[in-house]
């Protein structure tokens, strides 16, 4: 996820109230798309109660992907609407932050620590051989790196931190970018069928779509598709995975640097600041807060129901996220992903064949363990 | 070397994480003192 794309980052203060009007017609898309997948659910699931018709449920979030995918693949989105479109990536981690409210610290501490042990396993592996098959298919070494961090840890924001940290060509950056989308559209697809197919309970399945599918939106989409449950369990083992950005990036900048091949980093830790998704900060404080009993009862498990204060809470980071699934739908042009040639796309798509398969053993193995 | 007072920051803008924070942040400070009511689904 880029870092400032949605709400007026870099406006000064005059030309705010224009830059919010700007935003109106894409968050009035946004919201019509969103609701409409709503609608669509909730009229299958009534037309299949009243005829007694028994059948899976296609949930609002396929729905939602599935008509933002139509008008950007067919009329297309036109420029009036792009800025408020754009801000899905904000109402994705306004969503995220909200959702703190659903974990207590101590599922935090329990989940977000088994997440972190796969995630360092899988970054060490996953970086090795999407190198080894960019170095086969004689990518150049930056593009394989930006393939590499992209498809291991967060996908398009991650790829935009290493771009600037190893001063490589915007170009690079793109064809990675698309590469990495095209393949977290496919998961999303993908993904539930495998996890329904393996009978995973809700927690595997969201831990193996919160470490394998790389882009944010498309990691949560794809676990909401499974269950609620698993969708929650996606955001936070994602959000772990993110929290990683500033170490690899880092890593990555004194490695090009020391080949002369990027600028040398001063100060480690400012860059390490400065790389930090910062909207994890805000999950980690709104759970603290929940914990607390700040929103009133949070401890639904022993019998008595949530506060009504944290049903609302919990309602709201599920409006934003239906903003963003329309968002993922209507930013992904099948035209753009054709355009980018089938190297880097086959090197990434090899890549993400693996991370899945080897994510999908830790996360079978972790299950055994830990009993997820 | 850019200015770092809050009027500054202000007027560079603040990032996408940092609304999203602050926006969610101050979304469920008003429902938990009963501005917002219930949120339907």
């Amino acid at each position: 996820m880029a870092s400032s794309v949605a709400l007026p980052s870099q406006a000064n203060t005059a030309a705010l109230p224009k830059r919010l009007l700007s935003l109106i017609p894409g968050l009035l898309l946004l919201t019509a798309v969103g609701y409409a997948g709503k609608f669509i659910e909730q009229s299958i699931t009534a037309y299949k109660a009243a005829h007694h018709i028994v059948g899976p449920n296609i949930e609002y979030v396929l729905w939602a992907i599935l008509i933002g995918l139509v008008i950007s693949n067919t009329v297309g989105v036109p420029r009036v609407f792009q800025a408020g479109v754009a801000t899905y990536e904000f109402w994705l981690k306004a969503g995220i932050v909200l959702l703190g409210s659903r974990f207590l610290i101590g599922d935090l501490l329990r989940l977000g620590g088994i997440s972190l042990g796969l995630i360092a396993i899988e970054i060490a592996l996953a970086l090795t051989v999407t190198h080894l098959i960019g170095r086969a298919f004689g990518l150049s070494p930056k593009l394989t790196s930006l393939l590499a961090v992209g498809s291991s840890i967060c996908g398009v924001s991650a790829i935009i931190a290493a771009q600037g940290a190893i001063d490589a060509e915007e170009k690079d950056a793109s064809v990675a970018i698309t590469a990495i989308l095209a393949l977290g559209a496919i998961s999303l697809f993908s993904f539930p069928l495998i996890g329904h197919t393996l009978h995973f309970s809700d927690h595997a399945f969201g831990l193996w779509a919160g470490l394998a599918v790389d882009n944010t939106a498309e990691a949560t989409a794809t676990g909401a598709l499974y269950s609620d449950a698993a969708g929650k369990i996606a955001v936070l083992a994602k959000t772990a995975r993110n929290a990683t950005i500033g170490f690899i990036v880092l890593g990555y900048a004194i490695y090009w640097a020391s080949r002369g091949q990027a600028q040398a980093i001063g100060n480690k830790a400012a860059f390490l600041w400065k790389k930090f998704p910062k909207f994890v900060l805000g999950f980690l404080l709104i759970s603290t807060l929940a914990t607390i009993g700040f929103f009133g009862n949070a401890h639904a498990a022993k019998g008595a129901p949530l506060s009504p204060q944290l049903v609302a809470i919990a309602n709201l980071s599920r409006w934003a996220f239906l903003l963003t699934f329309a968002g993922v739908g209507l930013r992904t042009s099948l035209r753009e992903l054709g355009k980018q040639g089938w190297r880097p796309f086959v090197v990434s798509a090899l890549g993400e064949i693996f991370i899945a398969l080897l994510t999908l053993g830790l996360v079978y193995g972790a299950d055994r363990v830990f009993h997820l | 070397m850019a200015e770092k007072t809050p009027e500054a920051a202000l007027r560079r803008g603040l990032s996408t994480d940092a609304w999203a924070v602050l926006i969610a942040v101050a979304l469920a400070l008003l429902v938990r003192y009963h501005v917002i009511g219930a949120i339907p689904w």
